[in-house]
């Protein structure tokens, strides 16, 4: 991660939903994600969506620009629903003379879902944003009853992830290393998708050796199923609680405002 | 908490492939300290993880035979219990630094095991603190542990070992994968282990770790095993050294240079009188000669009072040339104005502190990288990864050298000693076969220049002649070798010179940068983080060839003549180098 | 690694009178160690490992992709489905090395883990639904051979069920219900799971186990019984 990134991530974190606790803060991104899977009306979900917006902008310390920047990949995905949509249901022909059929449903429910998109988008965005790896899963554990051993297998996962493109940069060295013709400039210097394979190879065999050692050092630290204490605890306040019943209260509003 | 005591009772362990070591039958006692010396695949590391409880927990084997722990707070059965069990009892120190930290924050790794030993969440802030302290770590507290080095990472992995407070303390060759400032680094840190910890170190580069202190400087006890892992020998080091010294060495282990000189007396009394000649400066006409490389290398020369020396041979073919080349990765250079240049026939070694830019000089050098100012030019370029499994590609042992060479596969397989593998993957080789195989794999595909990085690392003595040979026969072949190597030792055996890149910058050495000229000065390796063993010092103040004593000392079984004061190039080449050795067959 | 292990070796076995026999007195016969019913340490890593290295692998792979949905047009779409089964890689594989139940959904789960928390999906937690399905799709035909047989059928069918299990939630929560080409998505996808998913995880096992990394897992136990080591994980 360069500087850059460093330095907003942290920002987000230090932020006021970066302080909530991320369990309730988890349940309550599931049950947005869910409500608006049973939504498909195009008014409901537009209004869900700015009032996530808003929130966000609001508590999580992410920049306007950082926020639409992040939603660039959903917005294209969620033209290609619309497009899909509009081409591949049956109903009203719009545009008869057409050589294909556009349907008036097809673009309704394809704007639908396209903002079903967007709102579980940036409420995935925010959550990566804000939440810091090591205290989700110290939350897990003690408001969840997660596990500490997976819990923890996860965070030396994160440390292994980190190492992952160092050793993807070598490994495509030592393929480019050993091609019969000597490879020059960038373009040449583009792995085929047999070396593409033989590198992701290498790598898994590399991770599964590490692994071992891994599984070797979080256990030999004590690491197990029984009770444990936790150097710094990750609370659960009346802020979590003001904020759920927030949440809450707005998913109510926005579905009766949509029905009306 | 006290000192453990260690009982095994004829304690044998099996690995599925048939390897075992044992049965050992012994006692350590509460605050001893344990030196376990045997030759690769003899399953040292095994014994050391079964005493951590990872077997057959974490390593499937069979195990017969009993194996306890006492401590102040009962009896622990590790073979049983697994690691859960000896967890409290006992602190691990493995080889591989990335491993050996599992948190990505420093501090969260010496949290775990205090909270997992249900210490109060106040009181674990400060012991933090206080053992990152105790092994000079303590600024590191709030780092990433992926932007550690070696050393730093594994006095992290020492500082939560002993933030447990263990009663036993296992070192599987801590420092196998560190560079010289590493290891000085990690061995300062072990001062802090307490007297009554119970120690059991294995470790195979001996001199390093006792940094000249020679035998004194070791565990008190050893315990040696021979290559099938029987035990071979249990005692006084001392004594152990002295009785079984010559068949450690012919199974292929580092012995203290002290051990090594015992078992040719006609060297050590030639050491002891040092009558051939006491100028060191008179041992360097046997020090191979080349002609002058770049306008550089010339002006350091000169400042050092010395006119380079051309006589003898003419200058070979430049092979690989770079001129002023800046080079690195997104915005900052990381080499800057580097001017070299590869010769056939020679080993050039360059040496550098971690971070000096030498990984990234390979890459250059190899064509992966383009210069952002002047150019490289010469011959397509091999290139030997550090890592040797990074290098494999195909599917079997014997695929992959012919993929350079498919015509002359089988006879290269033959003379690795590798033939009876050819049909196994390449990853399923030991470490000394794989990197054997990697070298042969990448010289198959007959490049002019070899470059190699850190060739013989974290390899046992016979794996690592026999690298050097292969460097070394490569080199008489024609190709012009370049390696990266932070062992004098190795350098002083195998180079022909070697160039310092300090901070981006590729320095020539005074005096050619001869093994000799680096032995003679110090504070030339140290600016490299290297030290001078003493046995080279010695072997220069006695006025012998370096390269050709070493060599003696690499197979003393096989080559008992003492090279005179002065020899010939060529004499050195023919040198037998660990002959008939054959690592895969026998096993 | 609970249960009864019997050693099978029989000089293995007399010599084992003598002293520990392996792992398998877990039960706490010797040392008072309560059995262990979760998985062990070094399978909950290794899942989680798989999980990290198939979501960078997929993060690498990801230009492949959008390459691919360029290059279809309107018909970028349905791209998704061809690439399917590489999603589902990690529950067989798992499935093979570990050979416990519910390690496929388990390693699925974990997977879609790392890639919400770790690398940001836009899914997000929605993803953990899908994983289970997933997961659970895999496993179904392992589960049905006791976790004793590991043929390419069964990985095909491991595929098949992946991919189909999982595509009707994922056609609740994409909308996919109701539209022309919901047949052909199903049919796409089913293959994808069959040949990406099922048949390519037992050829990436495959491939594994003979280069020796897997020798400690139940994979490696059940490939050399007779190599001294009497033991099965189970």
């Amino acid at each position: 991660m360069n500087g850059a990134a460093a330095s907003r991530a942290l920002a987000g974190r230090d932020s006021w939903l970066g302080q909530r606790c991320p369990t309730v803060l988890l349940a309550l991104l599931v049950l947005v994600s869910a409500v608006s899977v049973l939504i498909l009306d195009i008014r409901t979900l537009g209004i869900l969506y700015g009032a996530l917006v808003v929130g966000v902008l609001a508590t999580a310390r992410i920049g306007v620009r950082r926020l639409l920047l992040a939603q660039i990949p959903f917005a294209g995905f969620g033209l290609g629903v619309v497009m899909v949509n509009a081409l591949s249901r049956p109903g009203t022909e719009l545009w008869p003379h057409l050589p294909v059929r556009v349907s008036a449903e097809g673009i309704a429910i394809g704007i639908a879902l396209a903002l079903r998109t967007l709102v579980i988008g940036v409420g995935a965005v925010a959550f990566t944003h804000v939440t810091e790896p090591k205290r989700l899963m110290m939350s897990l554990i003690r408001h969840a009853h997660v596990s500490p051993c997976y819990a923890y297998a996860l965070l030396a996962g994160h440390r292994l992830l980190d190492t992952l493109p160092a050793q993807w940069r070598t490994l495509a060295q030592a393929r480019l290393i050993r091609r019969a013709n000597a490879p020059r400039g960038k373009q040449g210097r583009r792995l085929t998708l047999r070396e593409h394979a033989s590198c992701a190879f290498a790598l898994l065999v590399g991770a599964i050796r590490s692994s071992e050692r891994i599984a070797f050092t979080l256990e030999s630290r004590g690491l197990a199923q029984g009770p444990r204490t936790m150097w710094k605890p990750v609370t659960c306040t009346w802020r979590d609680g003001a904020m759920a019943v927030a949440v809450l209260g707005a998913m109510a509003a926005v579905v009766v405002l949509g029905r009306g | 908490m006290q000192g453990a005591e260690l009982r095994a009772r004829e304690l044998e362990i099996v690995l599925p492939g048939g390897d075992g070591v044992g049965p050992w039958s012994g006692t350590i006692e509460p605050g001893e300290a344990v030196l376990i010396i045997a030759p690769s695949g003899a399953g040292k590391s095994t014994l050391l993880r079964a005493l951590a409880g990872a077997i057959p927990q974490h390593v499937r084997a069979h195990v017969t035979g009993s194996l306890e722990i006492f401590t102040a707070g009962g009896r622990i059965d590790p073979v049983a219990g697994g690691v859960a069990a000896t967890a409290g009892a006992v602190g691990f120190v493995g080889q591989d630094p990335a491993a050996g930290v599992a948190m990505r924050i420093v501090a969260d790794e010496i949290a775990l095991p205090l909270e997992s030993r249900g210490v109060a969440p106040a009181l674990i802030g400060q012991a933090i603190t206080l053992a990152l302290g105790a092994v000079g770590a303590a600024h590191l507290q709030d780092r990433d542990a992926a932007a550690l080095s070696g050393g730093e990472l594994q006095r992290v992995a020492l500082a939560a070992a002993l933030v447990a407070e263990p009663g036993v303390l296992l070192l599987d060759e801590p420092t196998a994968m560190l560079d010289g400032e590493g290891i000085a680094a990690v061995r300062e840190a072990l001062r802090v282990v307490p007297a009554d910890v119970t120690t059991i170190l294995v470790e195979h580069r001996l001199d390093e770790w006792t940094a000249g202190e020679g035998v004194e400087g070791l565990p008190s006890r050893t315990i040696a095993l021979d290559r099938s892992g029987r035990v071979r020998a249990d005692g006084p080091t001392d004594l152990v050294l002295r009785e079984h010294g010559r068949a450690l060495l012919e199974e292929g282990c580092w012995v203290p240079a002290q051990t090594e000189l015992a078992l040719l007396p006609e060297l050590a009394r030639r050491l002891e009188e040092g009558t051939a000649a006491l100028d060191p400066a008179a041992s360097r006409d046997s020090a191979p000669l080349h002609g002058p490389v770049g306008a550089g290398r010339v002006a350091a020369a000169s400042e050092a009072g010395e006119v380079p020396r051309t006589q003898g041979a003419p200058a070979a073919e430049v092979m690989l040339q770079a001129r002023a080349v800046t080079a690195g990765w997104g915005e900052t250079p990381v080499l800057q104005g580097v001017d070299l240049e590869l010769r056939a026939g020679e080993i050039t070694a360059v040496i550098g502190r971690n971070g000096a830019g030498k990984s990234t000089l390979l890459t250059l050098l190899a064509g992966l990288l383009d210069p952002w100012e002047g150019e490289v030019s010469g011959e397509r370029t091999g290139l030997a990864f550090q890592n040797p499994e990074h290098q494999f590609l195909m599917p079997t042992v014997i695929e992959e050298i012919a993929l350079g060479d498919p015509a002359g596969a089988g006879e290269a397989l033959e003379r690795l000693g590798l033939a009876d593998l050819a049909g196994r993957s390449p990853f399923s080789l030991s470490g000394g076969q794989k990197r054997r195989l990697s070298l042969a794999a990448m010289l198959a595909h007959g490049r002019r220049v070899l470059l190699a990085d850190e060739p013989t690392f974290g390899l046992d003595r016979a794996s690592t002649h026999e690298v050097l040979a292969m460097l070394r026969e490569a080199a008489d072949g024609g190709a012009a070798v370049l390696m990266t190597c932070h062992d004098l030792r190795t350098i002083a055996q195998c180079a022909d010179r070697a160039l310092l890149l300090e901070n981006g910058r590729l320095h020539a050495l005074p005096r050619g940068g001869t093994p000799e000229a680096l032995t003679a000065d110090p504070s030339i390796p140290a600016r490299a983080g290297m030290s001078v063993p003493p046995l080279l010092t010695r072997i220069l103040g006695a006025g012998l060839p370096l390269r050709e004593t070493l060599f003696a000392l690499a197979s003393p079984g096989v080559a008992p003549e003492i090279p005179g004061p002065v020899s010939s190039r060529d004499g050195a080449a023919e040198l037998p180098v660990a002959k008939g050795r054959r690592e895969g067959a026998a096993r | 690694m609970s249960g009864a292990q019997e050693p099978t070796g029989s000089t293995a076995s007399e010599k084992a009178a003598t002293g520990a026999m392996s792992a398998a007195e877990g039960t706490g016969a010797r040392g008072g160690v309560p059995a262990r019913r979760g998985l062990a340490m070094k399978d909950i890593v290794l899942m989680v490992v798989l999980g990290v290295v198939f979501g960078f692998l997929y993060w690498v792979f990801v230009q492949a992709w959008t390459a691919l949905a360029i290059a279809m047009g309107p018909l970028g779409d349905l791209s998704q489905h061809i690439l399917f089964g590489t999603w589902l890689l990690v529950a067989p594989i798992a499935l093979a090395i570990i050979r416990r139940p519910f390690v496929g959904i388990i390693a699925e789960i974990l997977a879609a883990v790392v890639e919400v928390v770790f690398l940001g999906s836009p899914v997000g937690p929605l993803l953990l639904l899908a994983a289970f399905l997933q997961g659970l799709g895999c496993e179904i035909p392992f589960a049905l051979g006791r976790y004793r047989r590991w043929g390419w059928m069964r990985f095909a069918v491991s595929g098949l069920l992946g991919a189909t299990l999982v595509f009707f939630w994922t056609s609740l929560r994409l909308g996919w219900y109701g539209q022309d080409i919901w047949m052909l998505r199903l049919v796409i996808q089913a293959l994808s799971g069959i040949v990406l998913g099922g048949l390519l995880a037992k050829v990436i096992v495959d491939a594994l186990a003979r280069t020796g990394v897997l020798v400690n897992f139940a994979i490696g136990a059940d490939a050399d019984p007779a190599a001294g080591t009497p033991r099965r994980e189970r």
